[in-house]
């Protein structure tokens, strides 16, 4: 629904040409709709590992080690921001497309599943191919450059790659989609079937942001904003049913507007408490410029999310495997 | 670089020709020092005032007033420093600004006197280290020095954090700054410059190889496997940071580069698995 939704506003944007002003400030945009949305997925992510024993428990190196590792990257790169700071930044920047890769093959391999839709493995390893293709040949892209961008003030290293490499990837990537178009053409005359779109949608929308997105400036903010929505939306049904299921009380409407407020007030505070609290925190206590600090502790808790979410949502553990292939419906409402 | 300026400072008065050499200043910033081969040759007047404003102390805790990353880093004129000027420095600060001589070109590394939007007093102090060619300057300004020594400190000004107008987030300023002559050089310690970049190519590239062997050696224990990618991820870092910075003069390099990152990446998404398929851990509690 996300992905599809930035289909439709990109389309808008190029036919309309229409133009949102990101010439205001840092602060601006940290307060706007769009950064609080994806501001939010992230403490989405830390409330699912960090709620309970248990779930701390069984990831101990990602619940209690990572977090320090991150902290002295962070640290290190306020102590020598002109050595550190740079290659944190890249690290992030550079991890940060390979995470979103991830989830586009995660959410249409659960949107295919819970629809029936399973052209093969050689379609979903086309398939994968294409969507990591679409990073690649981004990355490598935006790599090609040879002068230093600037990310919050803080100038990071462009790895300066062979244009040749982008062009590489991005046939690579094309061919790939190909094949998985004519793979799934074949199911669909085999199965007399249409195939789902909602399990399309998510490598189509991440083709469009890769590739398609630069010339329309609005979408380095509304990118994270749909990633982030995306990702919430599963996050939000798993949690309800969780709770749902604690209590053992029958579903309601009412009681599931309530888990929803609580889930939804309990997420904003740990975006306000990741994203402003957090940065003004490690700024004052290391002495270092504000911009600097928002800006390393940006990147610090993009790559805790990143090691995160790579561990919690095995669909090889049965219990998140059950819930996120469940029908929508299996929320309790 | 310390031993550098030092053999340069050492080596400069020994030399054939040593009265024809070219006067010398060492600028000491908080990022490093930097080494001036003044110009007498190309622009004497100004450098008479220059070396009269250096010998006088006007340059000490004259800051950083603006950092250009494709152009040039431009200090604040001396009337703008941090301390006080002593009336005989604002003196010298004040007095008429010699005539423009524009015969040496603002080229990468030369040193350029400027009058910025700040230098309302145009006294003509504000120093200016060019960082790219810039034709459009010559003739209009004064160039008459090069950087002679402190590659890496020009470096470390051109990578300065910054807000948008371009002003240094965190205060960068000329601590000290003197003429290097025969005596003087064999007897000052020069400051050390900030750590290198290069120092972590050696234990990032060990990291990364400790990492990697024992990932193959394929370890029983969940949690070797996971500090073996973290080596893997640590030591990548510490090459992506010594290397980084070089990689925009090799495709190849940036290459190899990115290609280490995305495996790093792929391989961090197996960083830590549960023991057993939701399995409630000894002592824990099962919430669901």
């Amino acid at each position: 629904m996300a992905g599809g939704a930035s289909l439709v506003l990109f389309a808008l944007f190029r036919w309309f040409r229409l133009k949102i002003d990101l010439s205001a400030s840092s602060d601006l945009s940290l307060s706007s709709v769009p950064f609080m949305v994806s501001g939010a997925h992230f403490a989405a992510t830390n409330y699912r590992l960090y709620r309970s024993r248990l779930t701390m428990s069984q990831y101990p190196l990602t619940a209690g080690l990572i977090p320090l590792v991150i902290l002295a990257g962070v640290l290190g790169s306020l102590r020598w921001p002109q050595t550190i700071a740079p290659s944190f930044i890249k690290l992030y920047l550079l991890w940060s497309p390979f995470h979103y890769s991830g989830q586009t093959r995660g959410l249409s391999l659960i949107y295919a599943r819970r629809a029936g839709f399973d052209p093969g493995p050689r379609a979903w390893t086309a398939l994968t191919g294409f969507i990591y293709g679409s990073f690649v040949a981004s990355v490598a892209s935006a790599d090609a450059r040879t002068d230093r961008p600037d990310f919050f003030g803080i100038s990071y290293p462009s790895l300066g790659v062979s244009p040749r490499l982008a062009a590489l990837a991005a046939g690579a990537m094309w061919a790939c989609g190909i094949v998985f178009v004519v793979l799934v053409v074949r199911w669909c005359v085999r199965e007399r079937r249409l195939p789902p779109a909602v399990a399309l949608l998510p490598a189509a929308a991440q083709c469009v942001w890769f590739m398609f997105s630069a010339p329309v400036a609005a979408f380095v903010v509304l990118i994270p904003f749909f990633h982030g929505l995306q990702y919430l939306l599963p996050t939000w049904k798993m949690q309800m049913q969780e709770r749902l299921a604690e209590d053992g009380r029958a579903p309601s409407r009412a009681r599931l507007a309530r888990e929803t407020a609580v889930w939804g007030a309990g997420i904003l505070v740990g975006y306000w408490a990741l994203f402003r609290a957090l940065p003004w925190l490690i700024g004052s206590l290391a002495g270092a410029p504000a911009l600097l600090a928002l800006a390393v502790t940006l990147a610090g808790v993009n790559i805790h999310h990143f090691f995160v979410d790579g561990v919690i949502w095995k669909l090889r553990r049965p219990r998140v495997g059950a819930a996120l292939l469940a029908p929508l419906g299996a929320a309790g409402a | 670089m310390r031993a550098a300026l030092l053999l340069a400072a050492l080596l400069a008065p020994r030399a054939p020709a040593a009265a024809a050499e070219p006067p010398r200043v060492v600028l000491e910033t908080t990022l490093g020092d930097l080494v001036l081969a003044l110009r007498p040759d190309a622009a004497p007047r100004q450098v008479e005032r220059f070396l009269a404003l250096v010998r006088a102390g006007a340059y000490d805790s004259v800051p950083v007033a603006r950092v250009d990353r494709t152009r040039y880093v431009r200090f604040a004129p001396v009337t703008r420093r941090r301390l006080t000027l002593s009336p005989e420095q604002r003196a010298l600060a004040v007095a008429p600004r010699p005539p423009i001589e524009g015969a040496l070109k603002n080229d990468y590394g030369t040193v350029t006197v400027v009058r910025g939007r700040d230098d309302v007093d145009a006294t003509g102090t504000g120093l200016a280290l060019i960082l790219a060619p810039m034709p459009a300057m010559d003739g209009r300004f004064t160039s008459f020095a090069v950087v002679e020594r402190g590659q890496e400190t020009l470096e470390a000004l051109r990578e300065a954090p910054c807000d948008p107008d371009h002003a240094p987030l965190r205060a960068i300023e000329i601590s000290r700054a003197y003429v290097l002559d025969a005596a003087a050089a064999s007897s000052l310690a020069l400051s050390r410059p900030p750590p290198g970049a290069a120092a972590l190519l050696g234990p990032g590239v060990a990291a990364l190889a400790l990492g990697l062997l024992a990932l193959l050696l394929r370890p029983r224990r969940p949690a070797a496997r996971a500090g073996a990618r973290l080596a893997v991820l640590l030591g990548f870092f510490g090459v992506l940071v010594a290397a980084a910075g070089r990689a925009r003069g090799s495709a190849w390099l940036g290459t190899l580069l990115l290609a280490g990152a995305v495996a790093v990446f792929w391989l961090m998404t197996s960083f830590e698995l549960p023991p057993a398929p939701d399995a409630a851990p000894k002592g824990g509690r099962r919430r669901v």
